[in-house]
């Protein structure tokens, strides 16, 4: 009688049971939803983070061009949501600057004083320069922009609802997580 | 073991795969980090380079203000070339002058150069009507950008905000390292030395609650009435202010603020603007002009005397004293029109008019009279038919200490029977004004190193005083960025 090897399995053994197969696959079902639930949650977070990248980017902007005019601005008027900046008529015609002259104890720059206007419309928010408009922000449907005028210094806010919220509906509290605000000193002496 | 090598090929496979996508998405993501990054740091820039500017208009400013407080090294280290290879004597009034301002190393993650290139010019068609020369200041603002000559950020982030990575986008340079540059153009004007109601060096009083002082703009209709105050028309920019830490208010009426340099101002009660204790404005000293008298001018005055003021530039007289009593009148004639005459009198020794003595201005006519001594003006004072501007009274330095203050300060006294109007600016001298016990009106500004005002007065500023006088700074009335 030859010896049944110590370590040799019957021909029988070399399938998987039921149980086995049950237990492999309840093991692989739960690993791989759990990759994909991770996979969702982390590409949703991904998501959410660029969404809060890209509108602070956008808000960025927003104030970098805002406060571009007002610093040199000779006139503001806020209200509504709406700035309006008027200029100096500081270029030609042909885009080159022009030499100002003095009048009125002032240096005035040519005579038609160009008025620059930041109003959302829809989704996007826009820069008007005389016949000029240019997007400078879109999809941004949920941006809000305040203004404060304090007289010879105007104060902006710009505000956005991230994509993740903490607040259940209560958006206003999360919207003053994303706030950015800016206070511009007008350099020129403000003319109202 | 045939089955298991089939099977380990899989794996590698499987796993380079794995291993494959793994990397696709981090270098997806290191990328955008690195977009974002690299955008954070050229905004960042970006701004600096605005900073740069403004500091640029600041050392322009500052060399303006050298020439009245220490000519000798105004404009030092400026060039009359962009290059700097110009060995001519720098003069803004010339021609564009240079300067290229030091580096700042901004010592923060990224830090990298930032400095100004600065041009001043003070072409003819930034000459006053009085003459008098503003400067047109034009500061670059340059800071380096790190992170190499790569573009970051939207389309419209880049058209708000221009980066030279390989090429100066204004000159088609060809630029050493990637840079931002912002440029500023700054209007500078001259200010005058009557910018306040009453400014004294040291103190000011007001010992009457009756004392008033207001202002209002003889160039604006709105603001006066044919040029001259009125009391319906009063505007609240009758500011005083002094150096020192006191201002004795005496619960007078002031329609203005009221300022001190850190110190304290008592019965403000009636100060209808700000009270403020972050004052300081220079004062500079007055030297004695360098005059030639025309030939057959009086040295002494010491009874009636006429002199001529003539068109154009002024007339010189040099006086020892001018003493005047009893009916006397020292008048300052002006041409028969009333066009515009200049004078300009220097008196080495004192003024004073007594009795029904005064001295009397020409319509047209403007003085300005330098002294050295001490000044008493009671009687019928002075009389200008003009405005203030057209009287302008300097007190002659009077040496300083190392504190500041007067060695030997000087007095000047005005009293008398009311109406004056001029300016006056001594700032090493105690400089007096007293009222009677009616309304005496008071037309004009004073610096003084103390300002005393006594029984009852009201003093009326002229806005427009502002624009006059001798030069005691200059302020920036226009400031544009130049987005191309």
């Amino acid at each position: 009688m030859n010896p049944t090897p110590l370590f040799s399995r019957p021909s029988r053994q070399r399938g998987w049971t039921l149980t086995e197969l049950m237990t492999a696959m309840a093991v692989a079902s739960l690993m791989t939803a759990g990759l994909v639930i991770g996979t969702v949650t982390i590409q949703r977070s991904f998501m959410a983070s660029r969404h809060h990248i890209e509108a602070q980017a956008q808000q960025m902007r927003l104030m970098d061009y805002m406060t571009l005019d007002l610093r040199r601005a000779l006139k503001v008027v806020t209200g509504n949501g709406t700035l309006s900046v008027t200029i100096p008529d500081y270029y030609n015609a042909d885009g080159t600057p022009r030499d100002p002259q003095i009048s009125g104890g002032q240096a005035v720059y040519g005579s038609q004083p160009v008025t620059i206007q930041y109003y959302k419309s829809g989704a996007t928010i826009y820069r008007c320069a005389g016949d000029t408009t240019t997007a400078l922000a879109t999809d941004v449907a949920d941006f809000q922009l305040t203004f404060l005028d304090a007289g010879q210094s105007i104060q902006i806010g710009v505000t956005f609802v991230p994509t993740y919220q903490f607040a259940g509906n209560n958006t206003e509290n999360v919207r003053l997580g994303t706030a950015i605000y800016t206070n511009t000193l007008l350099r020129n002496k403000r003319q109202y | 073991m045939h089955r298991a090598s089939s099977q380990s090929g899989s794996t590698i496979i499987i796993a380079l795969a794995f291993i494959g996508i793994l990397l696709g998405v981090g270098g997806v993501t290191i990328s955008v980090l690195q977009s974002r990054y690299r955008q954070v740091h050229q905004n960042a820039s970006w701004e600096e380079a605005l900073l740069s500017a403004e500091a640029g208009i600041d050392i322009a400013v500052n060399e303006m203000r050298k020439e009245l407080y220490d000519p000798t090294n105004a404009w030092s280290g400026w060039s009359n070339s962009p290059d700097a290879t110009s060995t001519a004597a720098p003069d803004p009034t010339t021609g564009s002058v240079y300067y290229t301002s030091k580096v700042f190393l901004r010592e923060t993650e990224g830090g990298r150069r930032s400095y100004a290139r600065i041009a001043v010019d003070a072409p003819s068609f930034l000459r006053d009507a009085t003459g008098e020369q503003w400067y047109r200041i034009r500061s670059l603002g340059v800071a380096e950008v790190p992170g190499g000559a790569v573009v970051a950020g939207d389309k419209l982030d880049l058209q708000l905000r221009k980066f030279d990575l390989n090429v100066d986008h204004r000159s088609g340079a060809r630029v050493s390292s990637p840079q931002a540059t912002r440029l500023i153009e700054a209007i500078v004007k001259p200010v005058g030395a009557f910018r306040l109601a009453l400014f004294g060096g040291q103190t000011i009083s007001l010992n009457n609650q009756n004392v008033l002082v207001d202002s209002f703009d003889s160039r604006d209709p709105a603001k006066s009435t044919n040029g001259t105050y009125d009391p319906a028309k009063r505007q609240q920019n009758g500011n005083i202010a002094t150096n020192g830490t006191l201002i004795d208010a005496g619960g007078a009426h002031v329609y203005g603020s009221a300022a001190t340099n850190g110190g304290t101002v008592l019965d403000a009660t009636n100060v209808t603007g700000d009270v403020r204790d972050d004052f300081y404005q220079e004062l500079f000293a007055v030297n004695r002009p360098s005059v030639t008298p025309d030939v057959g001018t009086p040295t002494y005055v010491s009874s009636s005397t006429t002199l001529d003021a003539k068109a154009g530039d002024p007339a010189q007289f040099l006086l020892g004293n001018v003493q005047l009593s009893g009916q006397d009148t020292l008048r300052v004639r002006g041409a028969a029109d009333g066009s515009p005459t200049y004078a300009q009198i220097v008196v080495t020794g004192d003024i004073s008019t007594s009795g029904q003595a005064a001295i009397q201005l020409d319509p047209g006519v403007n003085l300005r009279i330098f002294v050295a001594g001490n000044v008493d003006i009671t009687g019928n004072g002075i009389l200008n038919p003009n405005s203030a501007l057209n009287l302008q009274l300097y007190g002659i330095d009077r040496g300083t200490n190392a504190d500041g203050s007067p060695q030997n300060p000087g007095t000047v006294k005005i009293a008398g029977n009311g109406g004056f109007s001029g300016t006056v600016y001594a700032p090493s001298y105690n400089v007096t004004m007293t009222g009677g016990g009616n309304t005496d009106n008071i037309y004009g500004a004073f610096v003084g190193w103390t300002v005393t005002m006594t029984g009852i007065q009201a003093v009326h500023y002229d806005e427009a005083l502002g624009d006059g006088g001798l030069i005691s700074d200059y302020k920036v009335v226009s400031w544009f960025e130049d987005a191309r």
